[in-house]
C-alpha cells in the first residue's frame, strides 16, 4: 500500500514540477492555460490508449519502439522549451509590458500556443502509460482493500500536485526584474535534462552506440536517484547519479544551443 | 509486413549471435525475476530477454544500468541491451512489484 502512494507521487511529481514550471513562465501569454489543459487532456487520452493496447503494440511493433518513442518525445519536448526561451526573449518588452500591468498580455502568435499543447501531452504522455499499468497491476494483483489502495495512490498523487503549486508559488514571488533571467534558466535546464535523457534512450535502443566508457561518476552515495530529493533534481537540473559521456555532451550542447540561440535572436519588436 | 518483420529479427539475431553479443534470458512469474542473478563477462555487449508469465504488466528498471522499459504480460518478452559493462554488481527490478521483483546483474 505504501508502495502505491511512493510510486504515483514519484511520476505524478515530474508531471506536477514541468507543468508548474511551463504554467508559470508562461503566465504572461494570453490563453495559454487553454492549450496546455488540452495537452494534458489528450496527453491522458493517448496514455490510456498505450496502456491498453502495450501488449498488441510490443508484438507488432520494432523491439526498440519504447526507447525510441521515449527518445522522440522526450527531443521534441527540449526543442520546443529551448524555443519558448528564444521567444520570450524575442517578444521580451511585449512580456515586460504585461508584467508591469502597463500592455495587454501578449498576444502575438509567433509562438503557435499549439507547441505549449504539443509540449504537455508529450510529458503527460511519457508518464501517464506507466501510471496506469502500473495502478491497473496494483489492483489487479494486490490482496489489499481497493478502497486502501485507491486512497494511498490518490494520496501520492494529491501530494505530488501540491508540490507542483508550490513551484508555481515559488514563480510569482520572483521580483519581476529577475522573472525572464529565471525562467529561462529553468527551462533550460530542464530541457538540458530531456536531451540527456534521450541520449540514455538512444544507446538504449542501439542508434547510439556507447563506447563502452560506462559512468564518468556515481554520486548515489550523496543523492541516489531512488530518492525524492534525486527524483527533484532529476526533473529541474538533469541530474543523474551515474552520467555517462555521452549524456553529458547532449546536456551541456543543449544550454550552449540556448545560449547561442539567445544570442542571435533580437527582440522582435518596434 | 509481419513475415518481413520476422526476416529482419532472424538477420539481425544472427548477427548479433555470430559477434561479441551474451545472450541472456530471464522470466518473470509471481512477479519474481527468475533467475534473479546473472553473471555475464565484462567488456561484451550483452542482450537480456525479460519474458512476463504473470497476468499483469510489468516495468524491468534499473538505476545502475540506466534502463526502464515495460514487459507486456501473458508471455510478452522484451529485449533489453546492456554494456560493455565494467565487472561489479547491477541490481534491477520490477517498478511495479519492488517487494518481490528483485534481482542482479554480476558482471566478473
Amino acid at each position: 500500500m505504501f508502495q502505491i502512494f511512493i510510486i504515483l507521487f514519484r511520476e505524478v511529481l515530474e508531471i506536477a514540477i514541468i507543468l508548474g514550471i511551463i504554467n508559470a513562465s508562461t503566465v504572461h501569454i494570453q490563453g495559454r492555460r487553454f492549450y496546455i489543459a488540452i495537452g494534458v487532456f489528450a496527453g491522458a487520452v493517448a496514455s490510456l490508449g498505450v496502456a491498453l493496447s502495450a501488449k498488441y503494440i510490443a508484438d507488432v511493433f520494432y523491439d526498440y519502439a519504447q526507447e525510441l518513442a521515449n527518445a522522440a518525445l522526450l527531443i521534441i519536448s527540449a526543442c520546443i522549451m529551448v524555443w519558448t526561451v528564444v521567444w520570450m526573449k524575442q517578444h521580451s518588452r511585449t512580456i515586460a509590458k504585461s508584467i508591469k500591468g502597463y500592455g495587454e498580455r501578449s498576444l502575438d502568435s509567433n509562438l503557435p500556443l499549439i507547441s505549449l499543447s504539443i509540449l504537455t501531452a508529450s510529458l503527460v504522455l511519457r508518464e501517464g502509460v506507466e501510471i496506469i499499468l502500473f495502478s491497473y497491476g496494483v489492483f489487479a494483483s494486490s490482496h489489499e482493500s481497493v478502497f486502501y489502495l485507491f486512497l494511498s495512490g490518490f494520496a501520492g498523487m494529491v501530494s505530488a500536485i501540491a508540490i507542483g503549486f508550490l513551484v508555481q508559488l515559488g514563480f510569482l514571488v520572483i521580483p519581476v526584474k529577475y522573472f525572464f533571467k529565471i525562467t529561462s534558466v529553468a527551462l533550460s535546464l530542464i530541457a538540458a535534462g530531456m536531451a540527456a535523457q534521450a541520449a540514455n534512450f538512444l544507446m538504449a535502443s542501439g542508434v547510439i552506440k556507447s563506447s563502452g566508457g560506462g559512468p564518468l561518476w556515481n554520486s548515489s552515495a550523496f543523492i541516489s536517484q531512488n530518492s525524492t530529493l534525486g527524483k527533484i533534481l532529476n526533473v529541474l537540473i538533469g541530474y543523474t547519479a551515474n552520467p555517462t559521456a555521452v549524456e553529458l555532451v547532449f546536456y551541456f550542447a543543449t544550454l550552449v544551443a540556448v545560449i547561442v540561440l539567445l544570442k542571435i535572436a533580437r527582440v522582435r519588436e518596434k | 509486413m509481419h513475415r518481413l518483420l520476422f526476416v529482419f529479427y532472424l538477420f539481425w539475431f544472427n548477427i548479433a549471435v555470430a559477434s561479441d553479443v551474451e545472450m541472456h534470458e530471464i522470466q518473470i512469474k509471481d512477479h519474481k525475476f527468475i533467475p534473479n542473478v546473472i553473471t555475464a563477462s565484462p567488456g561484451k555487449l550483452i542482450k537480456l530477454k525479460v519474458t512476463n508469465l504473470d497476468s499483469t504488466v510489468e516495468e524491468f528498471e534499473s538505476f545502475d544500468l540506466k534502463r526502464e522499459k515495460i514487459v507486456p504480460s501473458n508471455g510478452g518478452s522484451i529485449t533489453v541491451t546492456l554494456g560493455p559493462l565494467k565487472p561489479g554488481e547491477y541490481s534491477f527490478f520490477g517498478e511495479f512489484n519492488m517487494d518481490t521483483a528483485q534481482g542482479k546483474l554480476i558482471i566478473r
